[in-house]
């Protein structure tokens, strides 16, 4: 695919990096000079310095047919202004961008960015998810990212303790892969064993459904 | 032409703002105007009987205090392009303001709303125009 990544620092980075190696092929856009001349002294990749909330920049940048734009501009209204430019003038289908205020995650899907990443927002997505189950321990994404296995230890006010694995609905592509229970023994699961307080659960699901499978487990 | 006291939404105080404060309430509108910056409200005549706010507009419980779900007219005034789209489509697609004016350096932005009930001010534009009709005036016989 061929991404835009317009604006952005530290992250800009590691994005460049990670997208790089899945062999995607990447146009950048930065304000800051010194940041172009170092990313395009370490990458091979062609990186154009400018404003990119400014028409002439993404223009010259030659960002039309791009599949995916990601705005990365530490201010909220750049990365509208940018996504809409991408959407609107280079007929660019995918816009990414990143939000300072959790507020603006709604909003700007509302005015047409496809997908809005609020960091702030995802914490407290996850703090709430994790208030009733003690230890969200590691999430290990297995075979490049198509399957997670990820842990959770049971607090003992879950609706699934004492309930038979049976009784559960999980989400499709999950299971309970085993148990440790409080005392240290190991058991892989059948359908009539039951859950109690303490347990700690090793669960393998796709990569995405685990607030799914938290949810399931409060439920 | 405006029987009942209809009311007036502007962010950003500066002379394009501030002006059109003044000129609104002189038209018997109730104003609010909003900046970020105190010190932008100086530049309004001690007799403007509209309502200052201090803030930036860009949250949207300021604009809410600030009556947008009321009012009648918005106007997104600030020096900067890209806050002026955000806040004037906040105003138009999500509080509905009828009448909503967004002023743009770059002319560009007008892409961003032109399919939209905004009405863009281009300072630039307009003083280009200016320029070339003054031109064509002075030089335009001489080809």
């Amino acid at each position: 695919m061929h991404i835009v990544i317009a604006g952005g620092y530290e992250q800009t980075d590691f994005l460049i990096e990670n997208l790089k190696e899945n062999g995607h092929k990447l146009t950048v856009i930065n304000a800051h000079k010194e940041y172009c001349e170092k990313l395009s002294a370490h990458h091979d990749l062609p990186v154009f310095h400018g404003d990119p909330t400014r028409f002439y920049v993404l223009n010259e940048a030659g960002i039309e047919g791009a599949d995916v734009l990601v705005s990365l501009s530490e201010r909220d209204e750049n990365n509208l202004a940018v996504c809409q430019f991408a959407k609107k003038c280079f007929h660019i289908p995918h816009t990414v961008c990143t939000v300072r205020n959790p507020k603006n995650v709604q909003l700007f899907q509302e005015l047409g960015v496809g997908h809005v990443l609020s960091s702030t927002h995802m914490v407290a997505k996850f703090l709430t998810e994790a208030a009733t189950i003690q230890d969200l321990v590691e999430t290990l994404p297995l075979e490049d990212n198509r399957v997670n296995l990820f842990s959770v230890v049971l607090k003992g006010e879950e609706p699934c303790i004492g309930r038979n694995l049976i009784q559960m609905t999980l989400p499709g592509n999950t299971i309970i892969g085993c148990i440790i229970r409080a005392n240290g023994a190991m058991v892989v699961p059948s359908g009539t064993d039951v859950l109690s307080a303490g347990d700690k659960l090793y669960i393998l699901t796709a990569p995405g459904q685990q607030d799914l499978v938290l949810k399931a487990l409060k439920e | 032409m405006f029987e009942k006291k209809r009311s007036a939404l502007i962010i950003g105080c500066g002379r394009l703002g501030g002006h059109i404060a003044e000129y609104l309430a002189e038209h018997g509108l109730r104003v609010t105007i909003m900046d970020e910056d105190p010190e932008a409200f100086r530049r309004l005549s001690e007799s403007f009987g509209g309502l200052l706010l201090q803030g930036n507009g860009i949250d949207e419980a300021q604009l809410v205090r600030a009556g947008i779900e009321n009012a009648d007219l918005f106007i997104a005034a600030t020096g900067d392009d890209s806050r002026n789209n955000l806040l004037a489509q906040i105003a138009c697609r999500i509080y509905e303001v009828p009448t909503v004016f967004a002023r743009f350096d770059d002319a560009n932005f007008e892409k961003l709303v032109e399919d939209l009930p905004i009405r863009g001010i281009f300072p630039f534009t307009l003083s280009l125009a200016e320029f070339e009709k003054d031109f064509e005036f002075l030089f335009g016989e001489e080809d």
